[in-house]
């Protein structure tokens, strides 16, 4: 064994290796380049690597084990389509998930679309979107003829067992009231980092869900707070205090959500129907996650992110309304609530965001009780929880 | 260092495809770069201790349909036979369910050093999944060319710990029928980032110095490779 004796050659080689770097294009770390483009539009080519490779199983020769990002080829073969149809191209990421690698380009010409859209190695072109964050304007007063749930109904538990992740702006995870190391964070906002734990919507959110700590000072106790919690930031608050959100950021946090697999996710926030996206939440279906979203008041059914299907539920948050909308799998909630606030601060906040984290909090305690129960037929349980509970809000009321 | 011109010409063809490849983009070939302290070939060393460099490109005629080219070379100065390989193959790979793959391949190993005709045949069969396993039996009519057969089966799991860092871990059985019978296990972590990939390798192998027409095979126990994705 002469492993010492050959250890110069491998430091050596991987010395070149490293270098041979700069000429990869493959960026990885998304940015928000689609700044700079006029009208950002979204390649999604399919996985071009062989069936063995995308499978990760040995071959009969020697090949490097590089993650599926990584791979020259992708990078290769963005190369070829952007020389090819001489498209102005940004950033390109994989999404692993999907098997499917994205590419940011200014939208071409309608000639170089429609070739684009026969070429076999194109799976589909798209807008480049923007969602939001769904907060409205602050409304304390909550309607005295309609029995809603109220973010201090107590729920049978709190959640023990049960993955759910929330994909919204940063969180304070140094808030008093928040524990930590019990929140599993991740960014996917990479150009955005400054203040990425500190910011109003995500604490909000999270801080209904995840609250601990109880004091004088302190009324809040999140609804399932023995939840194992992960927070994805994959949104962010811009100079007016609102949290937005783009294909890029929410692609790249879903295709993470996908790989954890969690029993619910909490999205308040909304947009225009995205096909990546929808891709996304369809594997997470697949999967059996439940996902539960703030009801968009200006969207028609047809085009909003997450599209209405099995296994998504709609939160609408209600307030003073004396019509209330009965869309399908849409649940009412509380359109406000007092939860944290960043700098350990805390805060009434209103809309259907609020409403969403209530009814993903339902939807999880559930689960912490049955969790054979599935996506398709949670629906059917939160229907009968929320009639039990309205009833029993509406005979408190009376007496 | 490099002891022959043949060595010289390879890494030349090798540096020459790398830099060229990008301007002919139009189907996708890969290439590997590989150096590791010693070749080893189901399970056993063919290098003897010897550190080895190794170039291997595939191209995909569809994506389930593959050839193959791998050139090895012990990088240090030495006699043994086995110094240069040179193997090819063609193959065939199907999705049979949604997690599962059965790979066919037929192997030409060509050994140019060796003075003697050691050259064979090998046809494998592996079927893996999508999550690590994976199954494999191959089989050579002749075996370095002598009037025997050599019939091998491993089973291999890889792990992923994190985005940069793997496990894996191999057992095989090989056997020439009347003749020989060994039983071989490693185990691997690995690392990798970019385009770049670390293997240290633990070996074991029931039997610690082989007696073969071929010479004798010790029994590697540790092994460090280092490989690059070119393209």
């Amino acid at each position: 064994m002469n492993i010492f004796s050959s250890c110069s050659t491998i430091i050596i080689s991987l010395i070149l290796a490293v270098l041979g770097q700069g000429c990869a294009v493959t960026n990885t770390n998304a940015s928000f380049e689609s700044k700079s483009f006029i009208q950002p539009m979204l390649l999604v080519i399919d996985d071009p690597r062989t069936e063995r490779r995308r499978f990760g199983a040995p071959g009969p020769g020697y090949s490097a084990n590089i993650d599926y990002a990584e791979d020259p080829i992708l990078s290769r073969i963005t190369k070829q389509l952007v020389a090819e149809y001489q498209l102005v191209a940004g950033d390109q990421w994989p999404l692993k998930s999907l098997g499917v690698h994205c590419i940011l380009i200014e939208e071409p010409s309608s000639y170089i679309m429609q070739r684009l859209l026969k070429d076999p190695r194109v799976k589909w072109v798209q807008p480049f979107n923007e969602f939001d964050t769904q907060t409205s304007g602050f409304s304390p007063q909550k309607s005295q003829t309609l029995s809603v749930l109220l973010p201090t109904t107590p729920l049978p538990n709190h959640g023990s067992g049960i993955d759910i992740i929330v994909i919204d702006t940063g969180v304070d995870r140094n808030h008093p009231a928040l524990d930590a190391s019990g929140i599993v964070f991740e960014n996917f906002v990479f150009e955005q980092q400054t203040n990425s734990d500190n910011e109003a919507h995500g604490t909000a959110v999270t801080g209904l869900l995840a609250a601990r700590h109880t004091s004088q000072n302190n009324s809040v106790k999140g609804l399932v707070y023995q939840a194992n919690m992960h927070h994805y930031r994959g949104c962010w608050q811009n100079a007016e205090g609102a949290g937005k959100c783009s294909t890029l950021t929410l692609a790249l946090a879903l295709d993470k959500a996908v790989q954890t697999n969690p029993n619910v996710l909490n999205l308040s926030l909304s947009g225009p129907k995205d096909k990546v996206l929808e891709a996304l939440i369809n594997k997470l279906i697949g999967q059996g996650t439940v996902i539960v979203s703030a009801y968009d008041t200006e969207r028609s059914q047809n085009d909003r992110f997450p599209l209405s299907q099995q296994g998504v539920l709609y939160a609408y948050g209600i307030a003073n309304e004396i019509a209330v909308p009965q869309f399908e799998n849409t649940f009412l909630a509380s359109y406000s609530a007092l939860s944290l606030s960043p700098n350990g601060a805390y805060d009434i906040y209103s809309g259907h965001s609020i409403a969403a984290p209530q009814i993903s909090a339902i939807a999880v305690s559930l689960l912490s009780e049955n969790p054979d129960i599935n996506n398709h037929t949670i629906a059917k349980h939160l229907k009968q929880w929320l009639t039990v509970h309205t009833k029993s809000e509406a005979s408190k009321a009376k007496h | 260092m490099l002891n022959s011109n043949h060595t010289r010409k390879f890494i030349f063809i090798a540096l020459f495809l790398l830099f060229a490849m990008d301007s002919i983009a139009s189907d996708f070939p890969t290439l590997s770069l590989r150096v590791a302290t010693e070749a080893i070939y189901q399970g056993v060393s063919e290098t003897n201790g010897k550190p080895v460099i190794a170039i291997n490109s595939e191209y995909a005629l569809t994506s389930s349909i593959i050839v193959g080219a791998q050139f090895q070379e012990v990088i240090t100065t030495s006699n043994i036979p086995r110094s240069r390989n040179f193997s090819t193959y063609i193959g065939y790979d199907n999705v049979i369910t949604k997690n599962w793959l059965i790979s066919n391949y037929i192997i030409h190993r060509k050994f140019p050093k060796a003075g003697i005709n050691w050259d064979y045949n090998q046809i494998s069969s592996q079927i893996s999944s999508r999550h690590g396993l994976s199954f494999g039996v191959s089989y050579a009519p002749n075996y370095y060319s002598a009037s025997v057969k050599g019939i091998g089966a491993t089973a291999q799991y890889i792990k992923d710990v994190s985005k940069n860092w793997y496990w894996r871990t191999q057992l095989g059985n090989f056997n020439i029928p009347s003749l020989l019978s060994y039983q071989y296990a490693d185990f691997t972590i690995g690392w990798r980032a970019y385009h770049v990939n670390i293997e240290l390798s633990y070996h074991w192998v029931s039997d610690t110095e082989l007696q073969t027409r071929v010479g004798n095979i010790q029994s590697p126990n540790a092994l460090l490779s280092l490989s690059y994705a070119a393209f």
